[in-house]
């Protein structure tokens, strides 16, 4: 099976690289330490009774939406773009970025997390803002772990069914 | 075409950290250095490199543009859990036709120069989240105008509504009561134990000297760089509120013990009515019985007047033990509900038509049911007297002129409530008299036409009342009465 090239987007300190760490090796850090241009993580998904090879581009949230102007982006099979659900400027940008990876990578899955939702949940007017922009949310948690790999699995899925299509 | 293995050495020789060559289908050829860490001769770089991963159409744009190259900076591997940093370029090699990998930074680092670019990032994201709540305090007083302030750690005031301000901080907060309550005691160090404070009871005196009754509620910002700690408070003015709460609770309280005044008057009255009817009876027995005693001894040859006295005394003893009865039963009629069970109101009258069987043989009647499947909610004894006592008026206030014709109509409302109508085809009563019907001792014909006490309907509409059900009359002179009766339907 293919290797899977997934970049994970978003603001500052939404919890990108908590996500990716998360994922990886099941930990969590208290310590906030920005990223710096981008960190690859290698993984292997349990994914339909096969390992699924997955390489997670964690990305620097400094750069903003100039992150599609570099080749980070390049090549990616998929996008989670993070928000932390208790700044309500980071879900907005999150849903600026899932237009920027839509028109930069037409026709690939770009799921919407929402993270740290183990502080606090969204409110029912946010969250009917953000479907009204998407159907593809995920309320998620890095410190619990909490829906993380399902979207992640989601994403690989809606990925592969593209893959068919094509 | 393959690659010339003196290259990569060559490269190495000549200072570079790590080299490799692909073919011009992107498969890996040789490599040398830091970069066979990487690679592998055999890889094909778009599918299984971990940086050059899906660049399919970036390694297309290279063979076109020979001069062109593609620089991955910063990218940091993560192999072995350690941060390394290093810079990839792939460039097409028109010559050899093919393509050249290769990482110019002098050497792996653990990332430590970016430390302070790092710690310049966690401070302003520290400063974000502190703008942040400070925002949300903002709106949190915007929301509600009443009355917020904020501390800093050595208790010094930042900010407070003006409101507060005006009503309890006056022109020296520091010395106001609140200001001591707030930054002094229990509830400043529960801020700093990081306890939340909602809807806490306070009492403090404002800027005219009035003791005010607030309610705080209170929360310690936090922020990891540990400096610039703030505790947020706000407070609700709840004085007028506790007047009204307890104006409300005494007012309630007066309700309910004349409520109470009034059922026990209510019991006392019904107890008197009972007692005082019991004991009429037993005179007017004796009297009826002597007034027979006396017509048998006086047997014979009596005098007219002697003889008409005797029989309106017995007349009268034996109307005096109706009324008893009658009045009896109308005072005993709530207490008597028991519990509501399922019953079949046509059944029920079919019953009761059955013990006036004589009565309604004599007045030539008929009793017509429709809606006979309907069930309701009541007590059987109280409607059975409902019903004698509808029977026995419907016979009473029949017209002469024709036979008698009782109609019995049962339909679900559909609004928990069962309607039954009781028609019949008597004399009537004139439409104004509908409510007055009900009122006890009331009676729209004379009693030497129709004779009776005048409680029959106010009993029928006690005893719907202890049913939690209604009744209600209309008729038409000549034409003859309806009785309406909305009983409760069974819930299904």
């Amino acid at each position: 099976m293919r290797a899977k090239k997934i970049v994970l987007l978003g603001a500052q300190a939404v919890g990108k690289t908590s996500i990716a760490r998360r994922l990886k090796f099941n930990s969590f850090e208290h310590d906030y330490k920005s990223t710096i241009g981008v960190q690859l993580h290698e993984l292997k998904l349990d994914f339909e009774g096969q390992k699924q090879a997955v390489v997670l581009w964690d990305t620097d949230g400094n750069f903003g939406d100039k992150v599609f102007e570099s080749v980070y982006v390049k090549g990616a099979s998929g996008a989670l773009v993070v928000a932390d659900s208790s700044r309500p400027h980071t879900i907005a940008h999150m849903l600026h970025m899932i237009d920027c990876f839509e028109q930069a990578m037409p026709g690939r899955p770009c799921f919407g997390v929402l993270n740290k939702t183990d502080r606090k949940m969204p409110d029912a007017e946010t969250l009917d803002e953000v479907h009204q922009h998407t159907n593809q949310i995920h309320l998620c948690s890095a410190l619990t772990g909490q829906g993380l790999l399902q979207a992640t699995q989601r994403l690989i899925e809606a990925s592969n069914k593209r893959d068919v299509t094509w | 075409m393959l690659a010339k293995p003196a290259q990569g050495e060559s490269a190495i020789r000549l200072g570079m950290i790590g080299v490799a060559f692909a073919n011009s289908q992107g498969i890996v050829t040789e490599t040398a250095g830091k970069l066979s860490n990487w690679l592998k001769v055999g890889d094909c770089l778009s599918e299984s490199s971990t940086v050059l991963l899906g660049m399919d159409e970036a390694m297309d744009e290279l063979r076109e543009n020979p001069g062109q190259r593609l620089t991955l900076p910063n990218i940091c591997l993560d192999k072995y859990n350690q941060q390394n940093f290093h810079t990839i370029h792939v460039q097409w090699d028109s010559d050899n036709k093919q393509f050249v990998i290769s990482t110019t930074t002098l050497e792996a680092t653990n990332g430590s120069e970016f430390d302070d670019l790092r710690e310049f990032r966690a401070q302003q994201y520290l400063q974000e989240r502190l703008e942040e709540e400070r925002q949300h305090f903002r709106t949190l007083y915007e929301r509600s105008p009443h009355l917020a302030l904020c501390y800093d750690t050595k208790g010094q005031l930042i900010a407070a509504s003006n409101d507060l301000r005006l009503e309890f901080l006056g022109e020296a907060p520091e010395t106001s009561t609140l200001h001591k309550q707030l930054t002094e005691g229990p509830i400043w160090s529960a801020m700093w134990a990081g306890e939340k404070l909602n809807a806490h009871p306070l009492k403090a005196t404002d800027c005219k000297g009035d003791i005010r009754e607030l309610e705080l509620s209170g929360y310690l910002v936090t922020p990891p760089d540990k400096l610039s700690k703030e505790v947020y408070y706000s407070l609700a003015d709840v004085t007028e509120r506790n007047l009204y709460r307890l104006h409300m609770q005494e007012r309630s309280a007066e309700l309910e013990a004349a409520t109470k005044q009034l059922r026990d008057s209510n019991k006392r009255l019904s107890r008197f009515a009972s007692v005082a009817a019991h004991d009429l009876l037993s005179p007017l027995r004796r009297i009826a019985t002597f007034t027979q005693i006396l017509g048998e001894e006086f047997e014979g040859p009596q005098s007219e007047s002697l003889s008409f006295a005797l029989r309106a005394i017995q007349h009268s003893a034996e109307r005096g033990q109706v009324l008893v009865d009658d009045v009896m039963h109308l005072t005993q009629t709530a207490s008597r509900v028991g519990k509501l069970e399922a019953i079949n109101p046509t059944e029920l009258l079919k019953l009761v038509a059955k013990d006036s069987d004589l009565l309604l043989e004599h007045s030539k009647g008929c009793i017509n049911y429709a809606g006979t499947k309907h069930y309701v909610m009541g007590d059987a004894k109280l409607l059975r007297s409902v019903y004698r006592n509808l029977l026995s008026n419907a016979i009473k206030f029949r017209d002469p002129e024709r036979p008698l014709k009782v109609t019995h109509t049962v339909s679900d409302t559909g609004t928990g409530h069962v309607r039954i109508e009781f028609k019949d085809n008597g004399i009537g009563f004139n439409p104004e008299g509908a409510e007055q019907v009900f009122e006890p001792f009331t009676r729209l014909v004379g009693e030497d036409q129709v004779p009776g006490t005048g409680l029959g309907l106010s009993i029928v509409q006690e005893a719907m009342k202890a049913m939690g059900s209604q009744v209600s009359a209309s008729s038409i002179p000549g034409v003859g009465t309806t009785i309406a009766l909305m009983v409760k339907a069974i819930e299904k």
